[in-house]
Order: structure tokens, then sequence, then C-alpha cells
């Protein structure tokens, strides 16, 4: 039936929807769709629908039909085979491989060579037996196994020994000492033939404090005496020391203890007799007084006297002939001027009732140490008056 | 004539005198029972002694020149 004797579809309010017309079923259809289009069928330039086969579309473009016979061409045996052979030396994981025949590379261990080293070790390594062949590694290690089993029981023995009586350090020490006894006798006993060992140790060491640090020999002795003890040397000496004749006239210069002092200096006498004079005279007439003059005395003058007119007051000044109090001086010499007046000399606390009165016309002379000086202070009773001051 | 007077710590003072100041080469040193009052006061008599014990170190005063009258 024609589309036209059909009824078209429409919707709730009576309003035709989008519909296309079947012909097999001759029925109006609505339109369906997706994604916001409707759906379309495809058609061949020469007006065949496009077929698809589970949901692909059957078209085939050329050019990707040229590029996959191309790959096709890459991928048989002789392009695979290109890109193995391109791979770089080392790990190239390329995934499982069969390898139908290879070439080995020179010096390959091919299982001929293979079963020549397992001949050489087997004769290298020996036999796994109780009694293996000998100079194999398991013949000298039963042979080691044998000597380590000796070893052990000597061990086992030693410790046995050492157990029950223990080395100590003191035994040892003693041991050293011994040792090294024997060894410094043996020495000795080596290097020389024929005599007593123990002797020999006293005479080595002679030997060394005669030669002390310079190790000197006995021909270096005798060559230091040769300038020493020459024989005109040794006549001197014999002739200044002990002859008969120089001790009895070293006897004459000393004398006899009985001998009599001689006091005069001028008389020969023995060395006795002139001690016993110089104590006589010391001794004077005998009474332990000796004559003595003295000499230095401060009563001596040995510098210019200082002189001058001093006038005292009633202020206690200090007493002295020049500008100032003469220096070392032996003597302090004063003398009133006044007729009728008189001062008072002391030390610097005087006053006008306790120092020393010097009268009208009185002289006054104070010695003095030339060491020590000691200040005179004078002052007047009354009025001014003057003194004569002399200081030697 | 320049003076110093020196307190002592045992009662005394010291008097220093020179006389530099008048071209003469003499220095002269007293003390005396006291303090620098006493020492004030004993100051002349100590300087007219030195310069009467050692007058020749001193020159001499010079002499006003008189004209005598021709009678």
């Amino acid at each position: 039936m024609a589309y036209n004797t059909k009824k078209i579809k429409r919707d709730v309010d009576g309003n035709p929807v989008p519909q296309i017309y079947n012909p097999a079923t001759e029925e109006y259809e609505v339109l369906q769709g997706g994604s916001g289009a409707s759906r379309h069928m495809l058609y061949s330039p020469d007006g065949v629908p496009v077929d698809t086969t589970g949901n692909k579309l059957g078209v085939r473009d050329d050019e990707v039909a040229q590029a996959l016979a191309a790959l096709l061409t890459q991928l048989d045996t002789t392009g695979v085979k290109k890109i193995i052979d391109a791979l770089p030396a080392g790990n190239n994981k390329i995934g499982k491989v069969d390898v139908e025949a290879s070439a080995l590379p020179a010096g390959a261990a091919t299982e001929a060579k293979q079963m020549a080293l397992q001949n050489a070790l087997n004769a290298l390594i020996g036999e796994v037996q109780a009694n293996p062949t000998a100079n194999t590694i398991l013949g000298r290690m039963k042979s080691l196994e044998s000597k380590i089993d000796t070893l052990d029981e000597v061990i086992d023995s030693i410790l046995a020994k050492i157990i029950a009586s223990p080395a100590t350090e003191a035994k040892q020490d003693t041991l050293i000492s011994h040792v090294d006894g024997v060894e410094a006798a043996l020495a000795t006993l080596l290097t020389k033939a024929g005599f007593d060992a123990k002797a020999d140790i006293s005479l080595t060491a002679l030997r060394d404090a005669l030669r002390g640090t310079g190790s000197k020999t006995l021909t270096d002795l005798a060559n230091a005496l040769v300038p020493l003890a020459t024989a005109a040397k040794q006549d001197t000496l014999a002739g200044l020391v002990s002859t008969a004749a120089n001790q009895t006239a070293l006897q004459n210069l000393i004398g006899s203890l009985a001998a009599a002092a001689v006091t005069d200096p001028t008389a020969s006498a023995a060395l006795i007799q002139l001690l016993k004079g110089l104590l006589k005279q010391l001794q004077g007439a005998g009474t332990g007084a000796a004559p003595v003059q003295l000499t230095g005395s401060i009563e001596t003058v040995v510098d210019n006297p200082a002189t001058g007119i001093k006038t005292i007051t009633t202020t206690a000044a200090e007493l002295f002939a020049g500008a100032y109090a003469k220096t070392n001086r032996r003597k302090l010499i004063i003398k009133n001027e006044d007729q009728s007046l008189r001062f008072r000399i002391g030390k610097a606390d005087i006053t006008q009732q306790n120092g020393f009165p010097v009268e009208p016309g009185a002289v006054v002379i104070i010695p003095f140490d030339p060491a020590v000086m000691v200040p005179i202070y004078a002052i007047s009773e009354g009025a001014s008056l003057q003194a004569s001051v002399m200081e030697v | 004539m320049t003076h110093v007077i020196t307190e002592n710590q045992d009662g005394t003072t010291t008097i220093q005198v020179s006389f530099a100041d008048e071209g003469v080469d003499l220095q002269g040193q007293t003390s005396i029972k006291g303090g620098p009052v006493q020492a004030q006061s004993y100051l002349p008599v100590f300087e007219s002694d030195l310069r009467r014990n050692f007058a020749d170190m001193f020159p001499l005063p010079e002499v006003p020149a008189v004209e005598e009258e021709i009678i």
C-alpha cells in the first residue's frame, strides 16, 4: 500500500511527530535518533546501502588497504628478520623467540668441551671414598684431616699438662731471666775459648770501665802518657819530692819543738823559733799585754776646721760653725762670748731650764763619732748672745 | 736670699736658705725647735750669721764717692 494511504503518527495533542514511512511494514514509524540527531543510512555512489558487520562499516579506504598491505610485507619473515638484526647487542627483551638454527660463536662451550672439563675436574677432585687417589683435592683433604687429628691429640696433651700445672707470669719471667743468663754466657763462651765464662764477664766489665764512653784503648793511654812522663820530668819530680836531702832541709827549716824563741827579726832562726818569738812579742813581758800604738783616732784633725760666730736666741736652734753642720765632724768646740749671760745646749727639745748650761766665757768641747751625725741645739737663757763655734 | 721652711715630724723645723739670687754661691741649712712661726722669726738671725761668717763671699757695698773740697 502507498504511504498516502496510511495515517501519520501524532502526539497526545494530535500534532504530527517526526516520522518515516517503512515500506516493508507499510506503516509510518517514529523517527529514532540519539545525541540530538536522527538515525541515517549511508549509500554508496552506486545507490547500494553500505553494509555493516558487527556494527562496523563495511567500506574500506584504499589508502588504508595499501598501508595494511605494506605492513603485511614488513611483517613477513624477511621484514621481521631485518628488525631483529637491527637490535643492539645486550639485553633486548623481544618476547619469546624460537630459534631454528644459529651458528655458535668462537670458543663457545660445546658439549664436548664441557665433557672434557668435567673429566678434568673429576681427576682433580678425586673420588668420594675412604681412600681417595693421592694428590687429588679429596686425597689432600684426607691427609690434612689425619694431621689435624694428630695435632688435636697433641693439643689435648698440652692442655692437660697446662691445666695440671699452669704457666704463670712469674714462672715465665723466671724462665726468661734464666734464658737470658744462659744466652749471655753462651755468647761469651762462643767468642773466647778455654777460659771461665764467669771470669770473662768480669773482665769485660773492667774493660768497658777502662774504655769509658769514648772506647779508649791502652794505646790511647800510652799516647797520653808520653808527653806527661818524660825521663827528665820524672827525674825532676824525684829530686823535688822525696830525697833524704830535701827532707833534712825541710826539717831544719821547721826546727825543733824545744828550740828557744828568737825575737830579733834580723836573726837566722827556724820556723818554730820565730813563731815562739812572735808569740812572746805579742805577750809583751809575758803578762799578755802587747805594746800597741793607735792611729787614725778621732782626736786627730784630718780636715780643715770650720769656724764661725753663732747668735743664740731664745729659739732653740742647731749649733754649728759654718752654713750647716760639718759633715763627718769629730769635735764641736763652743765658747760663750757673752760676759754675763749663759746659754744651754742639748738635744732638740731643750728649754731655758733643762739644757746643759754654758757659763759666760766658758768653753765646751763635744767629741763625735764621725760616722754618726748628732745635732746639738742651743738656747739663750735671756737675751740674744753670741758664741764662737769650731768644728773639726 | 731665698728660703724654704719645712716642718718635721719630730717637733723641729728645717730652714734652708740660698743666696744664689744675689750671685753668691752659698747655701745654708739649720733646724730649730718649734714650728714654721718660730722658724720664720729665727730666719733673720740665721741669715745675719751667714752674712757675717761668710762676708768674704759677699760683694762689698759701694760707697758713694765724696768730692773733697779744696780749701
